[in-house]
Order: C-alpha cells, then sequence, then structure tokens
C-alpha cells in the first residue's frame, strides 16, 4: 500500500465512507437473518407427510448454510467498505475504489490542480450524523465527488491548507 | 439422499473456502499498515465461519444415520 507514495510524501488524512453506510446494510443483514423463522413457521403446512426428524435435521442443516453464506456476504460488503478509501497526502489525493473483488481503480488529484472545494449536506441523517458530499473541482475542468464523508469540513481544510501550499 | 447432501455440501465448502480466501487475500494486500481491525474482523469470520461449518457437518452426519 505504501508503495503508492513518492519519496517525502506523507499521508496527512485517511477518509472512509461514514460508519451510517455500513449501518444500513447491517440492518439488511439483521432482517435477512429473520426470514427463517418466518419461513419456518409455515413450514409444517408443506412437510406434513414427511418423517419430522429427517425435516428438523435438513433444517437444520439448511439454516447452518444460511448463515454462513449470510456471514460471507456481509464480510465482502465489509471487505469493500474498508478497501474504499480516501487518502490525503502532502502532495495529492488519492481515491481508492475498490469493486467487490478483483476490481479495484485508483485514481488521484494533485493538489496543486485544486481550484474549488464544495461540502454538501443533504437531509436529516446527514445533517444529524455530519457527513455528506465533497466535490473538488481541478484545473483540468474534471470534478471529483466522494459520497458520505464524515469529518467534512476538516477534510475540506486539510485539502485546501496542502493545496495553498502547492 | 446423504450422497446428494454430501455432495452439495462438499461443492459449498469448496466455493465457500475459494470466496473466504480471496477477500482475506484482499484485505491482507490492500491494508494500510498498522491497521489493526482487519485481523479483528478476519479472526471473528473464520471463528464463526468454523464453528457454523461444524455445525452444519454435524447435522449432515446426522442424516446419515437417518435416511
Amino acid at each position: 500500500m505504501l508503495k503508492l507514495l513518492h519519496e517525502n510524501e506523507e499521508i496527512v488524512m485517511v477518509i472512509r465512507k461514514h460508519w451510517f453506510v455500513m449501518m444500513r446494510i447491517a440492518v439488511i443483514f439483521a432482517l435477512l437473518i429473520l426470514i427463517p423463522p418466518l419461513v419456518l413457521s409455515f413450514l409444517p403446512l408443506v412437510t406434513g407427510g414427511f418423517n419430522q426428524q429427517v425435516v428438523d435435521v435438513f433444517i437444520n442443516l439448511a439454516l447452518s448454510l444460511y448463515i454462513m453464506v449470510l456471514l460471507i456476504f456481509f464480510f465482502l460488503i465489509w471487505t469493500d467498505y474498508y478497501l474504499d478509501l480516501w487518502i490525503i497526502t502532502s502532495e495529492r489525493i488519492i481515491d481508492i475504489e475498490q469493486h467487490g473483488l478483483f476490481n479495484r481503480e485508483v485514481s488521484e488529484i494533485p493538489l496543486a490542480h485544486v481550484q474549488d472545494i464544495t461540502v454538501e449536506i443533504k437531509g436529516v441523517v446527514e445533517t444529524l450524523l455530519n457527513f455528506g458530499t465533497i466535490r473538488i473541482q481541478t484545473a483540468g475542468e474534471r470534478e471529483f465527488t466522494i459520497n458520505y464523508v464524515p469529518r467534512l469540513y476538516e477534510a475540506k481544510d486539510v485539502i485546501l491548507k496542502y493545496a495553498h501550499k502547492k | 439422499m446423504f450422497l446428494l447432501a454430501s455432495a452439495a455440501f462438499s461443492l459449498f465448502t469448496l466455493f465457500y473456502g475459494l470466496m473466504s480466501g480471496a477477500v482475506i487475500y484482499h484485505l491482507k494486500q490492500y491494508t494500510l499498515p498498522g491497521s489493526s481491525l482487519p485481523k479483528i474482523v478476519v479472526t471473528l469470520f473464520i471463528s464463526f465461519s468454523i464453528f457454523f461449518w461444524l455445525l452444519a457437518f454435524i447435522f449432515l452426519i446426522k442424516i446419515r444415520g437417518l435416511v
């Protein structure tokens, strides 16, 4: 990871998406865990003619595998979340996007090219939890957008501080 | 019935193992130095996976005795 950095370049700030993003997914997984009890409550209507002992063993086996499937998908999504990063260094902003497995995109904006930064907080949740969107306008008239950024103003100040030094 | 269940279970274990390995590889490869959170998460993931795999395996063995 540190191979990304140039000589004498130092990491000033590392930004990950706000924990609320992960919390939303965790709630969905919690709801998915609740599906089996609902299904099981209707199961006796379907499995009435079968040996109950055999049915129970199959249900328990299926439940264990179902939880394992949820576990691996949650782990995969968390990894995706954790590896999605914005690294503000003394020279540039490195945007690392992890799209699932074996799909990674690294782009960068030299701080010298930063012209304007817009901070946007929209809605009740973003206001209460203090996160939002940062738009960075660069000299090449390209706009970089970073969504779900926590510590917005701190990030903006750090970028501007180092951009002005350039 | 048991043979079919064993084959499905083996296939599931294979895919689960491959996918887990791939995710752990990504974390190991791309985590910033000094971060301890991935180690904790990986340990928890492996522990839970082993627990539920063993549970599933026990139920699979029980099928053999019943069917």
